[in-house]
This record gives C-alpha cells, structure tokens and sequence, in this order.
C-alpha cells in the first residue's frame, strides 16, 4: 500500500474476483442483494477447510485450540473493523435478518410491555420491521412510523416530535437505505434519541461495505449486518450490542455454547457473546468473513468512496437518457451511495429486468423487503442498480442502449 | 426475447376482458408473492356456466398478457372446466418458454382463476407449493 494517495486501480480489484475472470460473465449489477467473492476469501476458507478444521471451543487439542484461535481472531477483525470496544461485544449471528430477530426476542421481548413504542423509519428493510410487528401481535407494543421527505430524507422533525410522546424505547435505522441509497445522518439521529431515553438499533447491511462505521464514535446500542454484502460468504452475520446491554438481555437460542451449567430442572447462561451463540457457529465463513473485511480495510475508504461516487454519477447520467425514467429519492448522485432505483413508465420491473438480463445485465426487480416503503412512494415495484468495487463506468454506461431496447420492445 | 413473443406482447397492449362486469357472482384479488403483480378476478356464473368475466390490475407483461388470454378462454365454459383447468394448459396458452423465475407471474392469473371458484364453493384456497406440484407432476 502506496503512502501517498492513489485512485482505486479498478483493473487491479477486478482481477481478484474470479467470477470476473470468465471470458464471458454477466454485467453484475446486483451488489445490494449480494457481493461477489475476491479469491482471497474464497481461498481462505478453503485452506481452512481443508487444513485447520475443527469444531471451536469444544475441544482441547492442538487443531480445536487452533480452529478456536482463528475463529476468534475473526471476531477480534469485526471488532477493529466496527471500532467497538470489546470483543464480547461482537456476536456472530446467520445474517442481519438473525440479529434483528435477536434484538426483537431478546432486548425488545424482556424490556417491552404494551403501551411503549419503538420508533421505525419508512426507509426499514422488513428484517427491521416484521420483528417489531410480531411483538406488537404479541405484547400490544406501538410502532411508531417516521416518514421520509421526497429526496428519501428521514423526517427528523417528525422523529423529534414522536420521541416527545415519551414512550418510545427504541429507535430503529437504516445505515444506509438498500431502496434509495439515502444515507440517514444516524450520529445525530442516535444522541437525540438517546436524550429522549431511547435506544437506537442501526441497520448496517448496506452501510458496511460502502463506509466506514465506528460504533464508539456512533454511540449506536446495536448494529447489525451480514457477511454477504461486504463480498464475504453467505451465512454468517454480526450484532454489535454494548457490553451493559449484552449482559442484562437473556439469551435468544438456547442450545450448547450458551450454557454454563445445564441441569434437569434448569440451566444457567454463559456470558456474552457466547450467550448469543448457540450450537457450532459459521466456524469457515468467519475465516471468509475476516478475509473479505481486511481486504476492505486495505483498500481504504477514501478510494473505495471516490471510486464509487463516480459510478453512481455515471448511473445518473446513464439513466437520465432514459425518457419515462424516474429515479426514485435523490435527484443527484452525490446523495445517493451503493444503489439507485427507478421506475421506467408503461414498463413492469419484471420485464425490463428480464430483458436486461437475457443481454447480460444483472439488476434486481421488485420491493427488495422493503414494502412499506414502496407503498410511501406510490410504486408496486421498483428495478435497482446497485454498485460495488468491481464495477465500472464503462458497464454502466452499456445499460443505457440495453434499457432503451427492453423500452422499445415493451412499450405499449 | 423469445418470452416477449407476439402474442404475449398483444395482449399485453391491448388487454381483453380489463373491466368490470355487470352483477358479479364472485370476485377474488390475487398478488405475485415476488413482487408487484396484482390481478382481480370477477366472475358471473350461471347454471354452472361462467358467463362472463373480467379482470382489473397491474403487473408485469407475462401475468397481465394471461389474465387476458385466460378470460377470454374460460368465459362461456363450465365451471367444472375451468376448474379443471392445470399449469400446463396455462403454459400452453402463453406459449412461451418460462424460466423457473417467472412462474409466479405466468401461474397467477391461474391462481387467482382457481381461487375465486374456490370461493365461491366455499372451499380452502390453493397455496404456491400445491399449484407448482401440479406443474411438475
């Protein structure tokens, strides 16, 4: 790594994925639902695999104490990674989905009774939303929906008025919206919350591989993301809850790993973060997971950020070619990260997308878990282009004329 | 290119049987589990017989094209037939090769044609896993 600064040598990034390698690959368009793998991942969990496997904190010899030790350096690289504290205060879950869930059916289920409310943005991805709205079947809890302007901007003035109520525990937001590509400002969001006595669960799915993120810095109570998105493997994800927290909320699965003592009549839990983490973790995809957000780390975010903000204003221009193409939320590119949507008039999602991707475009069509939201913006569904560090102006430039064509067999 | 064949891209411009009808026996509203296709159903049905139906909603080209080449089938069949009526013949209708992703919007107007019947005989209405079993039978 160069001392001085030096934009992102895309080709260079590009030759490390090997999906990117094929003579002939698809326009991959579609980071937001899942990132693509650079070899140093893939080659990590490999050699793991085939060399140092062994289940983690179970056995006492040489190779289990070694799969242990690399399995907790992985948590000691998410903890670096998020700027958290402690390692007890990372977990390691199945995905973001798991740790919302988590949240929802621990924190939320022992601390809600009926009348309070957690507060929760239009932007919500339903992994942040349908927990909340089962408890509420359950226990009477209110949701309180905070709605975003035309830009995609959340509504503060709607939150300030909502946490005046005083019965709002938790406030629940996007890092960085996976429909519009708004980034909510969540430091200033957090300590107003924090003041009006509720805690604040981030939502970093999104956010994790396009920014750098520091919970300390933050003061967020809970973070979650899942590995997929920052191009590690699938099946694994993160919740980072403050140490306090973590130590009053009861255990969520209940299993081995968790326990301290378990007898006939009752058990007694572990401490955090193996209170959180029952049965055998994702013990390879941690290994990935470690790879993928050093690999990240390496690149540094202020190429990462250049690189990207100059793909999306090549989709702006690109999509404002389109006529009958409306983007949705921000009008210019510099407010927008990671992804953008749109709607083309007279033209289902569906059928574009199909179309686009019979010429080898990758986008993705559809509500993307994020309901609510399209009904806010009047739309059934929506098509998303989103970015990541492989790609290139040059390929999203080419989805101009692909578009054009899917319009002109389509249009009524 | 080959899905967006003619017949399927007339009647995706020129929509048969998009209105309501006059004294409906029963009506049933259907949405595409994957996302933002929505078909209402209306039928009329007499002595056994539909006699007329219509459609309202919106969606993608594949599923607004067999909302439209479905009712204008079944409008004058028994209802006995209709019912009977399986994923295959609504593949033979559309007539255009279907990939795993697009069955949901290709079988729903299917699903929303069962469904009202169903209905209107009181009866359970069909799940995604029981009509694609159908198909793969």
């Amino acid at each position: 790594m160069l001392p001085f600064c030096m934009a992102l040598d895309v080709r260079a990034i590009r030759r490390q994925f090997p999906f990117l390698q094929e003579r002939e690959h698809p326009i991959y368009l579609d980071s937001a639902a899942s990132a693509q793998k650079p070899e140093i991942v893939l080659q990590a969990m490999d050699a793991f695999a085939r060399q140092k496997y062994a289940n983690v904190h179970r056995g006492l010899y040489p190779l289990s104490e070694e799969a242990t030790e690399a399995f907790e350096r992985s948590r000691e690289t998410v903890r670096a990674f998020l700027g958290a504290r402690h390692p007890d205060e990372i977990i390691f879950t199945k995905s973001t989905t798991e740790s919302m869930n988590l949240i929802a059916r621990s924190w939320g289920h022992a601390t809600l009774k009926k009348g309070d409310a957690v507060a929760l943005t239009i932007l919500e991805h339903h992994s942040a939303i349908v927990p909340w709205l089962q408890l509420k079947e359950e226990k009477g809890i209110e949701i309180v929906w905070i709605d975003i302007d035309d830009q995609g901007h959340v509504k503060r003035d709607e939150l300030t008025r909502a946490l005046k109520k005083g019965n709002i525990k938790l406030v629940s937001v996007t890092g960085l919206s996976n429909v519009l590509g708004v980034r909510p400002p969540v430091k200033e969001i957090i300590a107003e919350a924090h003041r009006a006595g509720a805690l604040v669960a981030i939502d970093a799915a999104q956010l994790i591989g396009h920014h750098a993120i520091s919970v300390q810095k933050l003061d967020c109570d809970f973070l979650a993301f899942s590995g997929h998105k920052p191009y590690g493997p699938t099946g694994i994800g993160v919740l980072y809850a403050k140490r306090e927290l973590l130590r009053s909320m009861p255990p969520f699965l209940g299993g081995g790993m968790m326990i301290r003592e378990v007898h006939r009549d009752g058990f007694t839990a572990a401490d955090a973060p193996q209170k959180f983490e029952a049965g055998t973790p994702p013990i390879v995809e941690a290994i990935g997971l470690k790879a993928a957000l050093e690999w990240l780390a390496n690149i540094g975010w202020n190429d990462i950020e250049t690189h990207e903000t100059a793909l999306m204003r090549a989709a702006y221009e690109t999509l404002a070619t389109i006529p009958g193409l409306r983007i949705l939320g921000p009008q210019q590119p510099d407010d927008v990260s990671g992804c953008v949507s749109f709607v083309v008039e007279g033209i289902h999602p569906h059928d574009l997308t199909d179309l686009l991707g019979q010429e080898g475009f990758c986008l993705r069509a559809g509500h993307h878990c994020t309901q609510p939201l399209h009904e806010r913006l009047g739309v059934s569904a929506s098509v998303r282009l989103s970015v990541a560090l492989y790609n290139t102006e040059e390929e999203i430039r080419a989805l101009g004329p692909a578009i054009a064509r899917a319009r002109s067999i389509l249009s009524k | 290119m080959d899905l967006y064949a003619e017949n399927i891209l007339e009647h995706h411009r020129h929509p048969r049987h998009k209105s309501p009808i006059a004294h409906q026996t029963i009506e049933h509203a259907e949405n595409n589990p994957s996302c933002g296709d929505a078909i209402t159903v209306e039928l009329r049905i007499e002595k056994g017989k539909i006699v007329a139906a219509g459609w309202s909603g919106s969606g993608c080209a594949l599923s607004q094209a067999g909302i439209s080449m479905l009712l204008e089938k079944i409008t004058g069949m028994k209802v006995a037939d209709a019912e009977k009526l399986s994923p295959k013949d609504m593949r033979s209708l559309l007539g255009v090769p279907l990939t795993t992703r697009r069955l949901q919007c290709a079988f729903l107007p299917l699903m929303a044609l069962h469904n009202a019947l169903r209905k209107w005989k009181g009866e359970p209405t069909e799940t995604w896993p029981e009509l694609l079993e159908e198909d793969s039978a």
